[in-house]
C-alpha cells in the first residue's frame, strides 16, 4: 500500500537517482537543447523534497501535489511543465482514493498523468520525448495492476519498459519541443526527458523493493 | 575559437536572482522587484490594459530591460532559457492587472506556451477575467510560411513589443492591443546568425557542438542549429543572403518602408554591427525598400553568443507613430517623436 512516508521515499529516492545522473542527462540536452535538463529536474526534485520534509506527516496525495507544484516553479519550462504536471496529476488521483492508495489509485494516476502530459505538450509517442518511455511504462503498469501484481512489480515493469522507451528514441527524429530544430544532431542520441522517466521508475522500483 | 565556459558570477545556481537584485538596483528609476517579477516603478493609470511577458533569463536585456513606461508593465523572469512556470505567470497577470484587462505574450517556444496556458487556466480558476494571450513568432528559419504559427519567437518581436507598450500606454482597450500586437507580428520577419556557441551557465555544458567555429544562419535563440555557411564568409555576403530571405519570406514590394533591427546577440563589436548593417542597407536599397526606422544594438542576447538577427516589419502610419511613441525602460529608450 502507497502510504504518505512511501510516497515521500518514493520522491527522494527519484531526487537521489536523477541527481546522480544529472550531468549525463545535460550532455544528453545539450546535442539539441540548452543542456541543463539534468540540473533542473535534480534543483525540482530537491525543492520538492525540501517542501515535503517541511509538511507534518504529508499525505500520498500532498506529496505528489508538491512535487508536481515544485517542478512548475523551481524549474519552468517545458519540462518543468510537464514532469510538473505528470506528479500533479497522480497527486489529484491519489486525492480522490483513500490514505494508504492502492497500487491500483497509483496506476490511475500515472494515466492520467500521461494524458495530461500528452494534451499539454502536444505530443504524441514517437515524437522523441519524455512520452516515449512514459507511454510503455503506464502501458506496463496497467497490465500488471490488471493482474493483480504488488506495487513493487508493477512498477518493476514500468521501469523495464520506460527504460526499452528511452533507448528507443536514440533513434528517432525530433518532432516536438526545442530539439527539433536541431533534429539532425539529435539522431543516435538519446532523449533527455525520456532518460529521466526511465531513472524515475527505476529508483521507484528500487525503493519499493527495498522496503520489501 | 573557444566556448567561454566560466563567467563572472558567484555561484551560477544564484545567477539570475542577483542579477534581477542588482538590475532593479541600478534601474531604480524605472523599475523595481516585486516577489521575483520586474515592475514599473511608476504603475500604469488605473483602467488601462496591463501588458505581461514572461521569458527565460538569459537573453537581456530581453525583457527586464523592457518595462517601463511606453513599453511592458510586468516581466516575470524564468530560469535561464527556461519559461516562469505557472504560478509565477499568475503572480505576473495579476500585478499587471490595473482593471482594465491584461494582455499575456508569449514568444513561441514549447516551454513558453505550454507554462502560459498552465497560467491561463490557474488564472480563470482564481476568478481574474479579461485576460488574452497572444503567441508570437517571427523566425523565418524555424518553420516553412505554409506553417507561419510553427515558427519561433525571434529578435523581431522588438517591434512587436514596442508597439503595443505604445498603444497600451495610451488606454486602449484590450482589443486594441491585441490587434496592434497581431498587426505587428503579422508584418514582421527575423533571421539570426552566428558563429561558435555559448555554455549554459549553470551546467556548464556548450549548446551545441563547441568545435564548429563556421559561420550558421538561422540559429534559435538558445543556440539551436541553423545552416552552416563555413569559416571563410564576408560579412556583404552574409547580410546580403540574410536580407534577401527576409524580404523574400515577407513578400515585401518595392516601394515599401520598414524597420530594421539589428540585434546584437552577445558579443559583437560596434564595428562588425555597423559593417553588418551597411550591407544589410544597402540590399534593401538594392531592392528599393526605404528603411524608415533602424535600431542597433543588443535587444535579444543568448548570454555573449557572437550572433546577431536582422528583423525587418513593414511599417505603415498607424505602426510607424506607435513604433516612434515616447518610451522608458532600463535596456530600452525612446526619447519622442521624431
Amino acid at each position: 500500500m502507497l502510504d504518505g512516508d512511501l510516497s515521500r521515499r518514493l520522491v527522494d529516492a527519484a531526487r537521489r537517482r536523477v541527481s546522480d545522473h544529472q550531468d549525463e542527462l545535460s550532455r544528453l540536452d545539450a546535442v539539441a537543447g540548452d543542456g541543463d535538463h539534468g540540473v533542473n529536474m535534480a534543483t525540482a526534485l530537491s525543492e520538492a523534497m525540501e517542501r515535503i520534509e517541511a509538511s507534518d506527516d504529508p499525505t500520498p496525495a500532498e506529496v505528489f501535489r508538491t512535487t508536481g507544484r515544485a517542478f512548475h516553479d523551481a524549474v519552468g519550462g517545458a519540462a518543468g511543465a510537464l514532469f510538473g504536471s505528470f506528479f500533479g496529476a497522480i497527486g489529484g488521483q491519489l486525492n480522490r482514493s483513500d490514505n494508504p492508495a492502492t497500487p491500483a489509485d497509483m496506476v490511475t494516476g500515472m494515466e492520467k498523468g500521461l494524458t495530461r502530459v500528452m494534451r499539454i505538450g502536444k505530443v504524441e509517442p514517437g515524437q522523441k520525448t519524455m512520452v516515449d518511455a512514459l507511454t510503455p511504462a503506464v502501458d506496463a503498469a496497467r497490465t500488471a495492476s490488471g493482474e493483480g501484481a504488488s506495487l513493487a512489480r508493477i512498477l518493476d515493469a514500468a521501469a523495464r519498459a520506460a527504460r526499452r522507451g528511452a533507448l528507443s528514441t536514440t533513434s528517432l527524429e525530433p518532432r516536438a519541443g526545442r530539439a527539433r530544430y536541431a533534429a539532425e544532431q539529435s539522431i543516435g542520441s538519446e532523449d533527455p526527458g525520456a532518460c529521466t522517466v526511465a531513472l524515475i521508475f527505476e529508483a521507484w522500483a528500487e525503493a519499493v523493493e527495498s522496503q520489501g | 575559437m573557444s566556448v567561454r565556459t566560466r563567467l563572472f558570477l558567484n555561484n551560477p545556481a544564484d545567477a539570475v536572482g542577483e542579477m534581477l537584485e542588482g538590475y532593479a538596483a541600478a534601474h531604480s528609476d524605472v523599475i523595481k522587484l516585486s516577489d521575483g517579477m520586474v515592475v514599473r516603478a511608476t504603475p500604469k493609470p488605473e483602467g488601462h490594459v496591463g501588458v505581461v511577458i514572461g521569458n527565460g533569463s538569459g537573453h537581456e536585456p530581453a525583457m527586464i530591460g523592457w518595462v517601463g513606461e511606453g513599453l511592458f508593465d510586468v516581466n516575470v523572469p524564468g530560469p535561464i532559457f527556461s519559461s516562469p512556470g505557472p504560478g509565477g505567470i499568475v503572480d505576473g497577470i495579476r500585478a499587471a492587472d490595473r482593471g482594465g484587462g491584461v494582455l499575456l505574450l508569449v514568444s513561441s517556444h514549447a516551454g513558453d506556451i505550454m507554462n502560459a496556458e498552465l497560467a491561463i487556466d490557474e488564472a480563470d480558476d482564481e476568478g481574474i477575467e479579461d485576460v488574452e494571450m497572444v503567441i508570437l513568432y517571427d523566425d523565418i528559419a524555424s518553420a516553412p510560411k505554409e506553417q507561419i504559427t510553427e515558427r519561433r519567437g525571434g529578435a523581431g518581436l522588438f517591434f512587436v513589443w514596442k508597439m503595443v507598450g505604445a498603444i497600451a500606454e495610451r488606454g486602449a482597450s484590450l482589443a486594441d492591443c491585441a490587434r496592434i500586437v497581431r498587426k505587428a507580428r503579422d508584418r514582421t520577419r527575423s533571421l539570426s546568425a552566428a558563429m561558435g556557441t555559448v555554455a549554459h551557465p549553470v551546467s556548464g555544458q556548450p549548446l551545441g557542438d563547441p568545435d564548429d567555429t563556421s559561420v550558421a544562419v538561422g540559429l534559435g535563440v538558445h543556440g539551436e542549429a541553423g545552416t552552416r555557411l563555413g569559416e571563410d564568409v564576408e560579412a556583404d555576403h552574409i547580410s546580403e543572403l540574410m536580407i534577401r530571405r527576409l524580404v523574400e519570406d515577407a513578400d515585401l514590394p518595392a516601394g515599401a518602408r520598414v524597420g530594421l533591427l539589428l540585434n546584437n546577440g552577445g558579443s559583437l563589436t560596434i564595428m562588425e554591427l555597423s559593417v553588418l548593417y551597411r550591407g544589410a542597407r544597402a540590399e534593401l536599397e538594392r531592392r528599393g525598400i526605404k528603411v524608415a526606422r533602424s535600431w542597433v544594438g543588443p535587444y535579444a542576447t543568448t548570454l555573449d553568443m557572437a550572433g546577431f538577427a536582422f528583423a525587418i516589419c513593414q511599417m505603415d502610419s498607424e505602426l510607424l507613430a506607435l513604433y516612434d511613441a515616447p518610451a522608458r525602460g532600463a535596456g530600452f529608450v525612446m526619447p519622442g517623436a521624431h
